[in-house]
């Protein structure tokens, strides 16, 4: 995290000498026992990325701190995200109290110095319902940027980020009780606790995760899409032949069902990173548009843009799974995902629910009766 | 190895096989630095639903930024890594 802008950045607003402390913070309510009244709790949990990163993964390091056990308020009690943040802003009131201005922290290091340490929210580790309580935004809405519901994602004119929150806007949005434009942010009507952490944007805690946006989300998305896409063409018993004959390869996963057979909810990310390093293999071949085989021009065209969609999401997942990126590897990135973005357009149908396409088809043959 | 030098080689280093006394070890425990034993926690009454137990999240940064075994494994400093192209990383 040192050689991110984050804190170059930061490092610029405090006195010369400080050292900054960033704090990550992680929390998930979590099932405690079944011997004493179904018991939950919702543990806190604090580290400091001072310490290496290869460090934070190694459990018997005990780098994560339990700092505190949220009570879980009960399933009919309102408030509850309200009463949530009182107990998060009771444990973590030392980091919101903190005077950047001043001299800072003088704290014992194991390398015996003792810097002048500022400690910092720098990041919050959690799955989306956490992102929309702490930032306190409507169920469905980015917990990052300002897309309106329902917009597309990749949409040309929103991309993720283009638009970030701002905690000062919604701040004075608030003050002036600006409820419409609050309400079409999805914001809630509340001041929130983290708008008041000196350098912190509650909006940016986010980091990606891979696991759930894009292997459990993006990718298991698109392996649907394309199994209707290849019922849909007829070509499915050959996709499964080829999904299943994978030869044996170091880090190559085989797979002995075929690609539907399997349930969806026992796929992890381990089975999914399986399947994409052979995707765009066993897709090419059936897929391939320069074959001469008969299709016609809109078939040939059509999959045409679902192999590039198939390659681009593979190409993405494959970069995006490196320990670095550079300054190539993220113009690579953004090259990949915008042409998935264009490419699975084609995708608009296997994409729909029965109502949605019951209610295309009902307009279709309208128009026909129309003509 | 002796009792009162293990916990100054990190949690992960299990080589110590003579641990005879049960009181002796919990002495030296309650004697560490910052002492994050039972007793680091708070009790809070004041919230709505049941009582917050807390610890002081200060004391647990020292004490994470104080351990020995992480001497080695600390940045502090803010570094531009350039890769073969000079691009940066």
């Amino acid at each position: 995290m040192n050689t991110g802008d984050w804190w170059w950045v930061t490092q610029d607003q405090l006195l010369a000498g400080g050292t900054i402390v960033p704090v990550i913070c992680t929390s998930d309510q979590t099932h405690l026992t079944n011997f004493s009244g179904d018991q939950h709790a919702w543990p806190l949990y604090l580290t400091i990325v001072n310490i290496r990163e290869d460090i934070h993964r190694t459990p018997t390091q005990y780098i994560w701190i339990l700092v505190g056990l949220i009570p879980c308020p009960p399933k009919s009690a309102k408030n509850t995200d309200e009463a949530w943040h009182s107990a998060v802003g009771t444990v973590l009131s030392p980091l919101r109290n903190l005077d950047i201005t001043g001299p800072g922290l003088k704290w014992n290091c194991a390398d015996e110095f003792q810097p002048q340490c500022y400690p910092l929210l720098a990041a919050w580790v959690g799955d989306y319902p956490e992102q929309v309580m702490i930032d306190q935004v409507s169920y469905g809405s980015c917990p990052m940027c300002e897309i309106p519901i329902g917009a597309p994602m990749g949409h040309s004119t929103i991309r993720p980020l283009d638009n970030p929150r701002d905690q000062d806007v919604h701040s004075e949005l608030l003050d002036e009780t600006n409820i419409n434009i609050l309400h079409t942010l999805g914001v809630h009507l509340i001041p929130n606790q983290f708008w008041q952490y000196p350098l912190c944007n509650v909006y940016r805690l986010w980091q990606p995760d891979e696991l759930h946006q894009l292997l459990l989300g993006l990718v298991k998305d698109l392996l649907h899409w394309l199994l209707k896409y290849l019922k849909a063409r007829n070509v499915k018993n050959q996709f499964d032949n080829r999904f299943m004959s994978v030869p044996r390869y170091p880090g190559l996963q085989l797979f002995c069902k075929p690609f539907d057979s399997m349930k969806c909810s026992s796929w992890q990310g381990k089975e999914i990173r399986g399947m994409i390093r052979s995707l765009a293999v066993n897709c090419a071949p059936i897929l391939d548009c320069c074959k001469d085989d008969g299709k016609t021009p809109a078939e040939t065209a059509s999959d045409e843009m679902v192999m590039g969609a198939v390659c681009a999401l593979c190409e993405f997942s494959l970069l995006v799974s490196q320990q670095d990126h550079s300054d190539l590897s993220l113009t690579a990135l953004d090259d990949a995902l915008n042409r998935f973005y264009k490419k699975k357009s084609d995708f608009r149908e296997q994409k729909m629910s029965k109502s949605e396409k019951a209610q295309v088809d009902e307009l279709l043959a309208r128009e026909s009766v129309g003509k | 190895m002796w009792i009162d030098q293990h916990p100054r080689c990190g949690l992960d280093n299990f080589k110590i096989e003579s641990f005879q006394s049960a009181d002796a070890l919990r002495k030296l425990l309650s004697q560490l630095d910052f002492k994050l034993g039972d007793d680091s926690w708070i009790e809070d009454n004041s919230h709505i639903f049941e009582t917050l137990y807390y610890r002081d999240i200060f004391k647990c940064t020292q004490s994470l930024l104080a351990h020995r075994p992480f001497q080695a494994l600390l940045d502090f400093e803010l570094v531009r890594l350039p890769d073969l192209e000079n691009l940066r990383i």
